[in-house]
């Protein structure tokens, strides 16, 4: 479904931040991605965001070849995928229902269809009675799971999360690993980006490990 | 003394029947990074609908005198001696009768020039002994055409001091003026048009650099570039719209005020600040063109940032 073959990642004119990155995410997987701070792994979920294109190789994204995809290709790819933010990136303005309900509203479609969809969604997360609260009054989980109910809208193929338990106590965190697990049983292939050993040892799970720039593949 | 919480009010489309899901946006609805531009989108505006009327009020202006000059001629003659210039009078008054094209053609009576006179002169001052050449006002038949050089000819065979003023010298020196004061006026608006679309063009990149971090998330969770621009646009709209308005109200007041002074001071000397329906609406719609010219600039220059993005 997405494969990576000898990509190389930069900024600018700067040194190379990935260097002959290979993998293939296989449909319906899930997998960790782990590594220490600054070896790449936000670089890497930048190109599987696809909010960068590669400096040199080739991604393939359901079977589309990134390189030479048009800016109107990568917005219709973006929509199959779902991203959870390491610091939410809610909208503070709107409420946990219009947060939820955004990437829905871009697609179009029925106000009230979306609507209750997105209270359904808030509700799966837990989040019933805070459908109208502004992000400013919801807690660090709460916020996580608004952030999770809007990647997980639209039933994306890739759900990618990036620290999704870095800012929540450890039932917390558990709750939002079983939401995922489930997601991924429904179809989802999922990337969890951490680097919290303790998580990766709990929830066995292939494991994508960067190490300055370089990518090692566990199974 | 403690700060009370404030109550979460409910916006209208929370309130409607929409139930608590509000039309698509993501820009916050008290965006205040450009409070200041309908206040500067005003001051164009005014100046655009001064400028616009001036030109407007002076191209009328031009074409009425034009347009009534073109129907009337004068002969003019000029000879010390009375009875002399009066036999001449009756001369040119015989030949006009026998031209074709002539409508009417009388002598201006003397009191008559005294009376345009005496605003220069002053009251009391035209004296009796004053040379005032005799004057024939000269009315054109509609549609008629007259060979002015030939007439001048017949004119002077029989009146030697008699010379004819079609006036095409002093039309087309009112007419190049008048031109040239629209080029100015064409050209000073359409500099006006382009220091807003300028203005709106740094607002755009102001909002957009203040909103920065949420244009990149809608971005990047699949809005196309057409959505992410409708906001600005909208925003832009009610901007230049506002600002149309305040400067639409100004600019009214500012010529009714001028159309007051000229009257009162002399209609005669200064031309009449006189627009047509057309031209009123016209000067009506600058608040839509502000908003669309807004808009369409927002438009374009959100449009440039997000091709940037990937």
């Amino acid at each position: 479904m997405i494969r990576f073959e000898n990509v190389g990642m930069r900024y600018d004119n700067d040194d190379e931040i990935l260097s002959d990155i290979n993998f293939e995410l296989e449909a319906g997987s899930f997998h960790f991605l782990t590594g220490p701070s600054g070896a790449g792994k936000s670089s890497l979920l930048k190109l599987l965001y696809l909010a960068h294109r590669p400096s040199r190789g080739k991604i393939t994204f359901f079977e589309q070849d990134i390189q030479n995809a048009s800016r109107s290709d990568l917005i219709n790819l973006r929509r199959r995928i779902g991203i959870v933010f390491q610091d939410f990136r809610l909208l503070r303005h709107l409420s946990a229902l219009e947060n939820v309900a955004l990437p829905l509203q871009m697609m179009g479609g029925k106000r009230k269809e979306i609507q209750n969809f997105a209270e359904e969604i808030l509700e799966w997360v837990g989040l019933k009675g805070k459908t109208r609260a502004l992000p400013p009054t919801l807690s660090g989980g709460e916020k996580q799971r608004v952030a999770i109910a809007r990647a997980v809208i639209t039933k994306p193929q890739l759900l990618l999360a990036d620290e999704p338990t870095g800012n929540v106590d450890p039932e917390m965190a558990d709750r939002i690993m079983k939401l995922f697990v489930e997601l991924n049983k429904m179809g989802t292939t999922t990337v969890i980006a951490t680097h919290n050993p303790a998580l990766v040892a709990k929830f066995q799970a292939p494991t994508m490990t960067i190490r300055e720039g370089n990518l090692s593949y566990d199974k | 003394m403690t700060n009370k919480p404030k109550p979460e009010k409910e916006s209208f489309l929370e309130a409607s029947f929409l139930g608590q899901l509000k039309i698509f946006y993501f820009l916050p609805p008290q965006e205040k990074t450009n409070r200041f531009l309908p206040l500067i989108i005003a001051v164009m505006a005014f100046l655009t609908i001064l400028g616009s009327a001036a030109g407007l009020a002076i191209y009328n202006a031009t074409d009425d005198w034009s347009a009534e000059l073109s129907q009337v001629m004068t002969v003019q003659i000029v000879n010390p001696d009375a009875d002399e210039r009066a036999r001449q009078v009756r001369e040119v008054l015989n030949v006009l009768e026998r031209t074709a094209g002539v409508e009417v053609a009388e002598e201006i009576p003397l009191s008559d020039l005294k009376a345009l006179l005496e605003p220069w002169l002053g009251t009391g001052n035209v004296t009796e002994d004053l040379p005032i050449p005799a004057m024939i006002s000269i009315t054109i038949r509609s549609g008629a055409r007259i060979d002015t050089a030939s007439l001048n000819v017949r004119l002077q065979a029989k009146a030697p001091d008699a010379s004819l003023d079609d006036h095409q010298q002093w039309i087309g020196q009112m007419t190049s003026l008048s031109t040239m004061i629209q080029i100015a006026v064409f050209v000073s608006i359409a500099l006006i048009i382009l220091t807003t679309v300028a203005m709106v063009m740094f607002a755009t990149r102001a909002a957009l650099a203040a909103h920065r971090e949420t244009v990149e998330i809608v971005h990047l969770i699949g809005a196309r570039d057409a959505l992410i621009s409708s906001e600005f646009r909208k925003l832009f709209m009610i901007h230049g719209f506002k600002g149309g308005m305040i400067g639409l109200a100004a600019a009214v007041l500012t010529l009714v005020l001028i159309f007051y002074l000229t009257e009162s001071i002399g209609g005669a000397l200064l031309p009449r600040l006189d627009l047509n329906l057309g031209q009123m609406i016209f000067l009506g719609l600058i608040p839509l063109m502000t908003a669309l010219l807004s808009m369409w600039t927002a438009d374009m220059t959100v449009r440039h940032a997000l091709n940037k993005m990937v």
